[in-house]
Formats: structure tokens, C-alpha cells, sequence
């Protein structure tokens, strides 16, 4: 009776070890993952080579680096320039170059790039 | 006798199952809801859009820190490094695209040298990584 009570006490698992082991797991996720929600924002720069197209059909986005926007020489903010450039649309123009000023902030492209997305553009490449 | 040292065996055994239990489920939500970082959250705080795409699997990753040094795969590069790394990539997979991890304050001009850096490699699927604003 007592030969047999040892033996199974023997087969069954040792559940300290199982324990550490999960433990382990646990502690590792908790540690190298995150609930960020990540998003891409996709980006082209310009490519060399010759356009079709004429000018008139661009329109130059200039991001400052104090955070205002100039398209095509004309001050407006983040607010009034989707309607810039709706407007901008209306009147032929299919493209925009976005050029960002030394010092202005990824922050602020990613928001332009985000805006200009949400119009009739076919395409915004940026350009130092 | 036999049966006091039957119940002192078995006890702890017993109160632990439920406590292996509930470790279990904890394990099993941190793996379903959230994703392994490819990033430091201490170095890198990532510029937030309302843009929905999340950015796709299997793409490969540049870290941009806000001084301008760039990381690939947890060790530094320089910019010519990383035009080289850019022309391997595309050998190895042209369909493959980048995906730049940029801190939010980092220069745009810098960035803007790296994504220009990338097309003239060849690499034709840029994209910016964000995170979704709350």
C-alpha cells in the first residue's frame, strides 16, 4: 500500500517547475509587447527623371519649421488647408510636393501628408 | 498516521492549480491582445495619425531616433550603411517594402534625405510608421 502510494506520487508532474516555466512566459510578454495601435502612413519622395504634365498641375506645400503651411507662397494653417487645396483642385492641379523647412518636426508631416490625403490629390511626393 | 501525511502531501499541490490557472489565462491574454514591440517605447515616441492602415507584415524596419542616428535590427548605421542595407534589401525581395520608425520630433529634412535614399535604392513602398491617436 504504501509501495504504490509512492509511485504514483512519483508520476504525477511536478508542478513548481511548470510554475517557473509559465512564470517566465508571462513576465517575457508582459515586458516585450504593447497595446499600441500602430498605423502607416505611407510616404514617396521624388524620383529624378523627366514629368509629364505641366506645372500648372503642381502645387507647392511648404511645411515652416515654427508649424504654419504655405501653398504656393500662401499662408494658411492645418485647418484651412484642405480647403486650399480642394480649391487648388477645382482649378486643374492633380499633384503636390510637400517640402518640410529645416527644423520642422515628423509630427507635422505625417499631419500634412494625412490631410492631403483626404483630398482629390493623385499624388503628394516630398522633397527637402 | 498514513492518512495525516497523505493530506499534508497532497495540499499544496491542490491550492496551486487555480493559481496556475488564472498565470495561464493572464499568459494567454498578453499573447491574443498585444503585439511584440520592434522598438524601445523609451527612445522612440512615434508621431500619432488617424490613418487606419496598420503597416503590413513581414515589412522591414529602420528606427530613426530623434538625434538622427539610425537602428536596424538593434544595432547603429550610418547613412551610407543604410543605403547599402536598402540596396540588399531590394535585391533579396523588390516587393518587400520599408517601414521607418521616426520619433515625432526628430528633423522632417532628415527624414524626408532617408525616404528620398530609399526610392533611389529602389525601394518603392515607403511608409511611415504611427501610432492611432486616442
Amino acid at each position: 500500500m504504501q509501495l504504490s502510494d509512492w509511485q504514483r506520487k512519483k508520476s504525477t508532474i511536478g508542478l513548481t517547475p511548470l510554475i517557473d516555466v509559465v512564470f517566465l512566459l508571462l513576465i517575457f510578454f508582459m515586458l516585450a509587447s504593447t497595446f499600441l495601435k500602430f498605423s502607416a502612413v505611407p510616404v514617396s519622395g521624388a524620383r529624378g527623371g523627366g514629368t509629364s504634365g505641366s506645372l500648372s498641375e503642381i502645387a507647392l506645400i511648404q511645411l515652416r519649421n515654427a508649424g504654419g503651411i504655405r501653398v504656393n507662397g500662401a499662408e494658411v494653417g492645418f485647418d484651412g488647408l484642405k480647403n486650399k487645396i480642394a480649391g487648388l483642385v477645382a482649378n486643374g492641379v492633380t499633384r503636390a510636393v510637400l517640402q518640410p523647412a529645416e527644423g520642422s518636426k515628423v509630427q507635422d508631416l505625417v499631419r500634412v501628408l494625412e490631410l492631403t490625403r483626404k483630398t482629390n490629390l493623385k499624388s503628394v511626393v516630398v522633397v527637402r | 498516521m498514513r492518512l495525516r501525511t497523505e493530506q499534508i502531501k497532497k495540499q499544496p499541490a491542490e491550492n496551486m492549480i487555480p493559481l496556475i490557472n488564472i498565470v495561464f489565462l493572464i499568459l494567454i491574454f498578453f499573447l491574443v491582445a498585444s503585439v511584440v514591440r520592434p522598438f524601445s517605447d523609451r527612445e522612440i515616441r512615434l508621431a500619432e495619425s488617424a490613418e487606419t492602415k496598420s503597416p503590413g507584415a513581414g515589412t522591414r524596419m529602420a528606427v530613426l531616433r530623434q538625434d538622427g542616428t539610425i537602428f536596424i535590427g538593434g544595432s547603429e548605421v550610418s547613412k551610407t550603411e543604410l543605403q547599402s542595407q536598402f540596396s540588399d534589401w531590394v535585391k533579396e525581395d523588390p516587393g518587400r517594402g520599408v517601414t521607418l520608425v521616426a520619433d515625432r520630433d526628430m528633423d522632417a529634412t532628415a527624414l524626408i534625405s532617408i525616404v528620398t535614399s530609399a526610392n533611389a535604392a529602389g525601394v518603392r513602398d515607403v511608409k511611415l510608421l504611427t501610432r492611432k491617436a486616442r
